[in-house]
């Protein structure tokens, strides 16, 4: 009797063991030192003044066994401003600057009431926080920070109910080298996930402010 | 006395209002080359497709909405169909599916669309479209001189698929009374039932327009997908 308790142990603590490796991307391991993580992230957003970069977007449809790519430019400038601009296969031209988000496409411009739009706005929260280093204080996600040898991985996992419908995780991959974001993945409930990468990108070239100023 | 010659003016005016397609001549399907009377014969064939979708309309209250995101529409060798709507920044508004027989499932929903009314509409649309839970033969042919009209009878009321020159123009869902949907065809390939690159669906009773462009490149018909 007691060796099949202890053998009934020795199976359950594997297969913990097994659940929390699974539960972490290969190669990425617990971060310990969070609090260094966050400061040094607070001191490169402060210097970041803007961004603009590539980025090629691939949803992943796991049941359709299928994928949709798009692809076009995204700009950031401090404090608040975000432009996403998809210009293939599709023109779609997101902006959001001072808590307004506006959407432009086929030449119809439409101002996206985000109280009813809760996608948009969780995304461009999300977007924001990476870019200011805020991500650890967004109220909606709870933040699981691991790494590898050149990379950070946040993993935001939904609290609050108006976001677990939507995503059922999301990460933030950031580059040890320069603490720029260069991917992010949401996934939903379903298993479907959307992953975005960034490349090419260049930091505090004094981009203009018309570029958030959509008519 | 007044009320009694307005009640009997509107039901004068009622009973000479137009009909839809009052006008439309029976004709054989002999004097149609090329078209058959079976709902198969019309069903498209692809793999899969991408559209730009943008979804306009109005609410009961007047006020004026918008909702734009990607249409993927896939076909599986086993028959089955999925009709997957989502965001352009990826995420899935609703993901439908039809099995081998027609089944339909709903796979995925958002709650603010998880209505059966509007889960319905959609539906309807999309079987109209893939040719769908419809009768195996049509109830006639007909012809206003301009188009011809395939008719086949649906649980509730009908569907007319209007051709020209042997391609699929439109689709038109109607009762006895009046018109409930409206499908404008472009871009429909000549040589096989195919998926037309720019549809329009007009809902006359909802208020509401589906607009639907295709998403090709130069190099295949599937580009944005693999």
């Amino acid at each position: 009797m007691k060796a099949l308790r202890i053998s009934t142990l020795i199976v359950l603590f594997i297969s913990l063991w097994q659940f929390s490796t699974l539960a972490q991307p290969a190669g990425f391991n617990t971060l310990s030192d969070v609090h260094g993580l966050k400061t040094a992230l607070a001191t490169n957003a402060h210097r970041t003044k803007d961004i603009s970069s590539d980025f090629a977007q691939t949803k992943h449809m796991k049941l359709l066994n299928d994928k949709v790519h798009s692809k076009g430019k995204f700009f950031y400038k401090q404090a608040d401003k975000v432009r996403i601009e998809y210009t293939s296969p599709y023109q779609y031209l997101l902006v959001m600057s001072g808590g307004m988000i506006m959407v432009k496409e086929n030449g119809k411009l439409s101002k996206v009431n985000t109280r009813n739009s809760q996608t948009m706005q969780a995304i461009n929260r999300i977007m924001l926080d990476c870019m200011r280093g805020t991500v650890f204080e967004n109220k909606d996600f709870s933040v699981k920070a691991s790494h590898s040898a050149q990379q950070y991985l946040l993993t935001l996992t939904p609290i609050s109910n108006s976001v677990k419908g939507l995503f059922k995780h999301i990460e933030v991959y950031i580059n040890k080298s320069d603490l720029q974001v260069s991917k992010l993945v949401m996934t939903e409930q379903g298993g479907d996930y959307t992953e975005m990468n960034f490349s090419n990108k260049k930091l505090n070239t004094s981009i203009s402010d018309a570029l958030f100023s959509v008519r | 006395m007044r009320s009694f010659l307005f009640v009997s003016g509107l039901l004068l005016w009622g009973a000479c209002a137009p009909t839809p397609y009052k006008d439309l001549r029976q004709v054989a399907p002999t004097e149609h080359t090329g078209l058959s009377d079976r709902a198969l014969s019309y069903k498209p064939s692809f793999d899969k497709a991408l559209y730009e979708c943008v979804v306009e309309g109005k609410t009961p209250l007047g006020k004026k909405y918008r909702l734009s995101g990607l249409l993927f529409l896939k076909q599986f060798e086993d028959g089955t169909d999925r009709v997957v709507f989502q965001s352009q920044m990826g995420n899935t508004f609703f993901d439908f599916g039809w099995d081998h027989e027609d089944q339909f499932t709903v796979h995925r929903i958002i709650a603010q669309m998880d209505k059966p009314a509007l889960i319905a509409t959609l539906r309807k649309d999309f079987e109209l479209l893939l040719f769908k839970n419809l009768p195996e033969q049509a109830s006639g042919f007909y012809t206003d001189g301009n188009y011809h009209y395939l008719r086949f009878e649906l649980s509730k009321g009908f569907v007319y698929y209007l051709f020209q020159n042997q391609q699929m123009r439109g689709i038109e869902n109607a009762d006895e009374k009046r018109k409930v949907v409206v499908m404008q065809l472009n871009g429909t390939a000549s040589e096989a039932p195919s998926l037309a690159s720019h549809i329009h669906i007009a809902h006359l009773r909802a208020g509401f327009t589906i607009r639907l462009t295709k998403l090709e490149n130069e190099n295949s018909n599937d580009a944005t997908t693999e």
